[in-house]
């Protein structure tokens, strides 16, 4: 083996000990990336839909409806401690907010996670109008349970934390939709007073 | 000379035997058409009443906030039937005599997508077909709002079931919630939602008696309210029948607003089967069992069926 050939078999291998390293330290940073991108996720939502607080805002334990964890198609109530505003518009923004963000699990959802909540009003007669994204319809899981378990959420959830609120009108981006994906008709107001009673009726063993 | 006349003779002969086989062809022609006319007329005297020719004894329905038709695929499709002996002829009776099945979704608009891909507009096709055979043993005449890969409107569905007589609605679907790997059936009808019609509700009506609304109005977005008692009827039944068959389905219909019964002037329900991600061959096997239950429900609520669907 002359001298030349000996050098260049040590820089080749000199090469790939510093590409081993170099590696390395590439799937480090990679790995520390992951965690930002997931806060930049959450930076995002807090631009579009920021944490409503309200200076009478007072820990409450609320009654929020998902889908049960033992009954795939029914609602249950699962009692959250949330800040609740006094003011009944607040406070269904705040409930329908968590209700979107903190479901017990992803299986138990009801509305799609990029959904938000735009605009809450309430009218003196116990109407109110919800606006929101565009994401309530275009990722909505199309089926009547589905849609009606979405609707049935947000209504009982109100109908159990917000006693002012008598029907709501949901809107997406302000205009009114015919269904919310294809089956659940939204042309009209859906009440909040009869919204106890079970979404679908209870199933057969 | 003589040989000029006698070959003009045989050329007038000539012309005149090719007229003679040309008329005896046309009147053949002619004798074919007119008995297959005659044929197709006789088919469609024996066949139901088409949804073109609506019955007279419907009250009209005044659809003034209905949008026009979305494309020309809204005409009602007749399901194939097998050829029927002619039936004695009977004395009309007012009973349940035909059956609308609703394949939701269609052409764009897949409806629910399963994991491998299974489109609910594909499988409530199949399922659609199977209820229909089903239905055709069972005595009953069987329409279909869609019987290719089209999207007729909710409004046009409705249209469909509304022109015709002595009927009943049912809107099959497949969805994407409740559990995977068990399949269960729901059965719904639209709620109570309409205030009652009076001279006030009738729109741009004043209080005054000459803006009463005639006592045959019934609006379009209100045309399944007086036939809800029925459907309730026929939705208990059906759901009686799956949820033998297919254990953890509720054991009574749920009033549900869904958009395509809105409009129906019939007994109306959706059936949705849950859910999309069980798989092409769990809902492929459920099919016959699906198709009976749903004839044998039908069949029990004919007993029950009031003239004209209205009770």
């Amino acid at each position: 083996m002359t001298r030349q050939v000996k050098i260049i078999f040590i820089c080749i291998l000199a090469a790939v000990i510093v590409g081993i390293f170099a590696l390395r330290a590439l799937h480090r940073r990679a790995t520390q990336l992951q965690p930002t991108r997931a806060t930049e996720e959450e930076e995002r939502r807090e631009v579009i839909a920021p944490p409503i607080s309200t200076p009478t805002d007072v820990s409450t334990s609320a009654q929020l409806f998902w889908i049960s964890a033992a009954q795939p198609d029914q609602l249950a109530p699962v009692s959250v401690q949330l800040p609740l505003s006094a003011d009944p518009a607040q406070r269904a923004k705040q409930l329908i907010t968590a209700l979107i963000a903190n479901p017990p699990s992803p299986t138990q959802r009801t509305l799609p996670a990029g959904a938000t909540l735009l605009n809450f009003y309430l009218l003196p007669n116990g109407q109110t109008v919800a606006d929101f994204s565009d994401e309530l319809s275009t990722e909505m899981p199309s089926g009547i349970l589905s849609e009606w378990l979405a609707v049935s959420s947000i209504t009982q959830t109100l109908a159990a934390n917000v006693p002012q609120i008598t029907q709501i009108k949901i809107l997406v981006h302000g205009r009114e939709l015919d269904t919310l994906a294809g089956h659940v008709d939204m042309t009209d107001f859906f009440d909040v007073r009869a919204a106890s009673a079970p979404a679908v009726p209870a199933t057969t063993k | 000379m003589r040989a000029s006349q006698t070959q003009a003779l045989r050329c007038i002969s000539d012309i005149l035997l090719r007229v003679k086989t040309g008329l005896l062809l046309g009147i053949l022609i002619l004798c074919g058409f007119f008995a297959a006319q005659a044929g197709v007329d006789a088919q469609q005297q024996s066949s139901s009443q088409s949804p073109q020719n609506p019955p007279a004894q419907k009250p009209p329905v005044k659809n003034h906030q209905t949008p026009p038709p979305k494309n020309g695929n809204a005409n009602p499709q007749q399901a194939p039937a097998p050829p029927q002996s002619p039936a004695p002829q009977q004395p009309p009776v007012e009973a349940l005599h035909t059956v609308v099945i609703d394949p939701g979704h269609g052409g764009a608009d897949t409806g629910s997508r399963g994991s491998s891909g299974l489109a609910e507009k594909d499988v409530v096709m199949d399922l659609a077909r199977e209820i229909g055979a089903a239905l055709r043993a069972a005595g009953f005449n069987v329409v279909m709002t869609r019987i290719a890969d089209v999207d007729p409107s909710l409004d046009e569905r409705a249209a469909v079931a509304n022109a015709q007589k002595d009927a009943i609605f049912i809107s099959l679907h497949v969805g994407s919630a409740g559990p995977a790997d068990a399949v269960r059936t729901y059965t719904y009808l639209f709620p109570s939602t309409a205030p009652p019609l009076s001279s006030a509700s009738f729109p741009g009506a004043t209080s005054t008696p000459a803006a009463a609304a005639p006592a045959n109005f019934v609006p379009w977005r209100q045309a399944q309210e007086q036939y809800l008692a029925q459907s309730r009827k026929l939705g208990d039944l059906i759901q009686v029948e799956l949820a033998q068959k297919f254990k953890g389905s509720p054991e009574i219909s749920a009033s549900v607003p869904v958009a395509v019964l809105r409009s129906v002037m019939t007994p109306a329900v959706a059936v949705e089967i849950s859910n999309i991600s069980a798989g092409q061959q769990q809902l492929e096997d459920m099919a016959p069992d699906l198709a009976a239950g749903i004839a044998r429900a039908v069949t029990a609520y004919k007993s029950v069926y009031p003239a004209g669907g209205r009770s």
